[in-house]
Order: C-alpha cells, then structure tokens, then sequence
C-alpha cells in the first residue's frame, strides 16, 4: 500500500473529566499539504494537534503517521515537531543553540549540526541573530526561531497553534505571506490550527473546520466558502446572510453533473417571500431549510435588472464605507436586516441611508442548507 | 511623621546588631564602656580549640543537612508538578506548617522520637533535625519557581526529541538551578544559626556555634562572643544576599 497520507486519523476521541473535547474525527492529511484546523476557540483544535505530537493519548481511534500507528508511540519518537502558540523557545539558550536542539538531542556530528542550524537559520532570515538569546528578540523573530527549530529536524509534518495569535496585523499579514513560501519550498506537510477564517482561508489548501469536537466539512478553501454544509459553517467562514424557510416546490432535475445534481427549488424564506434556489440534495416539500446568501452576492440598484430571478424591496439603513468596499446594512419591509457588500468605485455613487433599493441574486447564487 | 516612624522601626531593629558589631572590636573587657578599638576577640576565637570544634560541627551539619534538604526538596517540589497530584494547595498546606509549627515542638518532638527508638544523641540526630528543618524551607522555594515555569518549555524539548531524562537535565534543570541554589544557601543559613533544635538534639560531643555561644554566656558577656557573633552574622549575611542574588538573576527566563 503506498501511503499519500502523512497522517490519518481515525474516529479520534478524547475525554477530558466529562468534556468530550474531541470526538470521531477522521481526517486524513496529504504528503506536502497544508492544511488548517479552523474552529472557534474551546472546540478541540489544540487537544487534537496534541493528540498527533503525543502530548495527550485519544481515548478512542487511531492515528498513523507515515503509515505507522502511534498508539503508544512517546512525542520524542514521532517524526513531528510543533510551533506552540507562545513558541516556548528555551529562556536559557541562544537562538542558534535553541535551533540546535533537536539536532544534538539527536547527537547529530558537530559539522553537519553547524551547517544545518546556520541553514534553517538563513531559511527564517535570521542569520545575524544566531547569538542573541530569545528575551532579546521581538515576537515575530521568535516566532521565527521557533520555526527554524522545528524545521531543522525536517520532520514529516509540521504542527503549528495558532503561531499568528501574538503578532500584530501588519506582521501577521507579512508571515502568512512567508510561511506559504516556505512551506512551498521545504515541502514538508503543515497542519495549522487557527481560528482565524481568514488566515485559513488564505494559507491552506484544505480546511477542516470543527465544531465542539467535531468536524463538521473538509474541503478546499473556495468549497468551504461556496458550499458551507451546515449553518455553523456558513457563519464561522466569512459573513453569510442566513434566512430560515421551508421547501414550498421542488422542480424535475436541473443540471446532472459533479459533484451530484442540482434541483431548482422554491423556498418561501421568513421576512423574504418566495425565493429561487439551488438544490444539491434532494429535498421534500415542506421541508424547514435554511438559505445562505453571501453579502457580496447580492447585486443592488435602483430598478430591477431582468435575469437576476430573485428580488426583495429594501431600505439602507447604514453605509459602512471600508476602502474597497462598502458594507451595507439593508432592512427590508418584514423587518429583516440583509448584509450586503458592494466594491467601492468613485465613478460609481454609493447608495446613501434611507435610500430604497432593489436585493437581486440568482438562484445559483445562494446555498441551501438543510442544517 | 510617618517616615520618622519607620526610621525609627529600622533603629530599632538594627540597634542590637549594631551593638554587638561595635562591642566585638571593645578593648575593654567588661561592662558597656568603650575602651578603644581591638582584633584581639576576632584573633582568640581563631585560637580558642572549643570554638573551632563548634565551628567545624556547624559547618559540616550546615553543609550535609541543606545539601540533604535541597535533594529531598527539590524531589518533592518536582514530584508534586510532574505528577499533577491531585489537590496541590494540600501540599503545599503540608509543606508549610512545618515552618510556622513552633520550633520548640519540633523540638521536644524530635527529642522524644529519638529517645523513643534509642538513637545515641550526636552528629547523626542533628543531621536529622537539621535537615528536616530545612527540607520545606527548600522545598517552597523550588516550587515557586516551578509553578512559574512554563510547562510548554519542557514539552518542546521532548517535541524535539528529547528523552523525559534529558528534557529535565538540558531544559528544567537549568531554568530551576538559581532556586535550588537559592533554596541550598537559605537552608544552609539557617542551619548554621539553629538553637533551639540543636540545644535539644545535640550530643556531648556534637556542640554548633549557637549552643557554644550560649553556654559562654553563662559565665559572662565576654567580648569574644561578640566576635564570634559578629562572624556568625557576616557569614549568615553573605549566604542570604547571594541566595537572594542568584533567585533574581535569571527572573528573565521565566514566563
Ligand atoms: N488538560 C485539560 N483538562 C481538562 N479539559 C481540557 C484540557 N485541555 C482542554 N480541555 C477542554 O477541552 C476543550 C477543547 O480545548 P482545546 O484547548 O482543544 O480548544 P481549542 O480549540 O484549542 O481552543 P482555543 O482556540 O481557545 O485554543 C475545552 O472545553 C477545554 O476546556
Ligand atoms: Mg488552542
């Protein structure tokens, strides 16, 4: 059997005195993958990033790595090494000797040791500060350092925790953009917990999300974003609108094609009226379903626009001018508050307050959810 | 006012030290009166063959107990950390009433439990005493510094390969060294100047500094005690500031 996973995990649990904080979780991470744990806080992110460096043993499952089973496997014997959350870099040793660690741990030959620090070192654009010690490094440096010390093991996979959460925005935004390079250039699988959408959103190339300690979707990051399965997801990945209805006409099969077919379907949506959507499943009328529409799928103006199905009469009630963009908060004559978000052009007016407008969108615009 | 007040406090609570430093370099033997400035007390201890027995008692005593301590304590201090025992606040509890509980109970305690299992009175049940007087001491100090560590510290070394073994000696230990130091030299200034238990479980032969000192006394305030109190004081001084020193310094390395 050749293994493409780096790691698989299977029906993974773990009690906590009566919490469950991780439950039945398969996941499988592919060789060179990036790939990010995303969920709000307390839903089990870090206790199943434990779990794969053997901090804490699953109570339940399996999880293999490289093909090999680590039940029982100590985390000085898994070839993984992890970026902690406040990078736990060691107080009484330099930045080189931290980066050594592993290495003479490991009792690696001093020349080849020497040459690897110095490489990992440049790798993190940090070979001026070898001799520094970690309290006289600023937090993305030592962030730095902690990755060089992981990396220099050239482990199968990398586990970092939330390593973004002590930088500031502006640096945060620079190291995304750096961990993606070098994560491109060492080819070594990441597993990346956040919870932060957007930094999934922008760094993984798969997404599990998890909610109280489950997961709840993996898919790419636009199948996320596009296709939330559950209401969960659609609120936690992004701003959505979500509308509670029911099935009112569910017609004969649109389009066949993958992943599955698509139905057209009515909706009648609280506060909206009669709605147009698209359907993967199957759907019996009646049904109470719940329609995600993304605030930057709604097309406003001031007089209808003929192909767009869907049409709802609103009133601005706030323009939240952003830069690019324009948010705007829309209330509708039910009462209903509708998101949308409009990019900003100066040739193009924005709408003002109080100014009535027209909410279009096409069925295929809008996800419907059936949780 | 106020500030006239705490002078006054600091007065007060230098006053007795600052006579016996001052009277040990008295040439005047007797009485409070000052005769003029000598060595001579500093240079008859130095020949003075009951002192210098005491002397070497209290240093060996001194040296094995807090060294015997700072083992114990700091097994204890670890033991309760590494194991998560349940309920810490408990043992810490035990830890700390010895160091309140009365001297002198501990005292007359160890003095019945030794006559109770027969234990001839000498170095051996000072050594006991000593270092069971000591051991919390060192103990409340490891484990302050061990609650602060960051436990992350000690996970990262054996994330990077580490054995628990060499994960404690290359990352904990090193971290925890100025307190167990620390915690050696507090203890062992304590049990330099100890009386009440050594009075009690001292042996003929088995005399320390303190108990020397007091049966001098019996005859007269001779300036020669005050010398050596004096030495006692410097020695205890100097042990307590690098104690102090050595617990401070690496303050930067914990989170
Ligand atoms: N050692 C522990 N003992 C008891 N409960 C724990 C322990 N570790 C975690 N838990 C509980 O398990 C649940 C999941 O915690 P976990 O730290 O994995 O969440 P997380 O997703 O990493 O959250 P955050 O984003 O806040 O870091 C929480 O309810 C937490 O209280
Ligand atoms: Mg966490």
């Amino acid at each position: 059997m050749s293994e493409q996973a780096t790691v698989r995990m299977e029906g993974v649990g773990k009690l906590f005195h009566g919490v469950q904080a991780v439950e039945g979780v398969d996941l499988e991470i592919r060789r060179g993958e990036f790939f990010a744990l995303l969920g709000p806080s307390g839903c089990g992110k870090t206790t199943l990033l434990r779990m794969v460096a053997g901090f804490e043993m699953p109570d339940r499952g399996s999880i293999r790595i490289g093909g090999r089973d680590m039940t029982g496997v100590p985390a000085n014997e898994r070839p993984v090494n992890m970026v902690f959350q406040q990078y736990a870099l060691f107080p009484h040793l330099s930045v080189a000797e931290n980066v050594a660690f592993g290495l003479r741990v490991r009792r690696t030959p001093e020349p080849e040791l020497r040459e690897r620090v110095a490489e990992a070192l440049a790798s993190v654009q940090l070979a001026g500060l070898a001799g520094r010690m970690p309290a006289q490094l600023s937090g993305g440096q030592q962030q730095r350092v902690a990755l060089a010390r992981a990396l220099v093991n050239r482990p199968e996979l990398l586990l970092l925790d939330e390593p973004m959460a002590a930088l500031d925005e502006k640096l945060r935004e620079d190291m995304r953009q750096e961990l993606k390079t070098l994560q491109h250039r060492v080819g070594i699988s990441f597993l990346y917990v956040t919870h932060d959408q957007q930094e999934a959103l922008e760094l993984a190339d798969r997404i599990a999300v998890m909610e109280r300690g489950k997961v709840v979707q993996v898919g790419a990051p636009q199948e996320i974003y596009e296709v939330p399965q559950t209401a969960f997801v659609a609120d936690f990945v992004g701003v959505s609108n979500l509308i509670p209805g029911k099935v009112v006409e569910r017609e004969r099969l649109l389009v066949e094609s993958a992943p599955g077919a698509s139905r057209r379907v009515v909706l009648a949506l609280d506060g909206f009226g009669r709605v147009e959507a698209v359907s993967r499943s199957a759907m019996e009328t009646g049904a109470r379903v719940t329609l995600c529409l993304r605030p930057e799928r709604i097309h406003l103006a001031a007089s209808p626009v003929e192909d767009l199905v869907n049409r709802v009469l609103g009133m601005v009630e706030r323009a939240l001018f952003l830069g690019s963009e324009i948010h705007y908060h829309i209330r509708l004559k039910s009462g209903t508050l509708v998101r949308v978000h409009d990019s900003y052009s100066p040739l193009q007016p924005a709408r003002r307050e109080g100014e009535s407008v027209y909410l279009q969108w096409r069925a295929e615009d809008s996800t419907v959810l059936t949780r | 006012m106020l500030a006239a007040a705490g002078w006054a406090t600091l007065l007060f609570l230098y006053m007795p030290i600052l006579v016996v430093l001052v009277f040990s370099f008295n040439a005047s033997q007797y009485g409070a009166r000052w005769g003029g400035f000598t060595w001579e007390w500093y240079a008859r201890l130095a020949h003075n063959q009951n002192i210098l027995r005491a002397a070497w008692n209290s240093l060996l005593i001194g040296v094995v107990s807090s060294a015997l301590a700072t083992v114990l304590g700091t097994m204890a201090a670890l033991a309760v950390e590494r194991f998560r025992w349940a309920r810490p606040e408990l043992w810490e509890g035990f830890f700390f009433i010895p160091i309140v509980v009365p001297e002198l109970m501990m005292a007359i305690g160890f003095l019945l439990l030794f006559g109770v299992f027969g234990f001839p009175f000498g170095l051996g049940t000072l050594l006991l005493g000593h270092t069971t007087l000591n051991l919390p001491i060192v103990w409340l100090i490891v484990r302050a510094r061990l609650k602060k560590l960051d436990p992350r510290l000690e996970e990262a070394a054996l994330d990077l390969g580490a054995t628990p073994w060499t994960a404690f000696w290359r990352v904990t230990f090193p971290l925890l060294s100025p307190a167990i130091v620390g915690g050696a030299l507090t203890a062992f200034a304590i049990s330099i100047d100890d009386f009440v238990i050594s009075f009690f479980v001292a042996g003929p032969n088995s005399t320390t500094l303190p108990i020397q000192i007091y049966s001098m006394l019996k005859f007269s305030i001779s300036p020669e005690v005050n010398a050596l109190s004096a030495v006692l004081f410097v020695a205890s001084m100097v042990l307590v500031g690098a104690a102090h020193f050595l617990q401070d310094r690496k303050e930067g390395y914990v989170h």
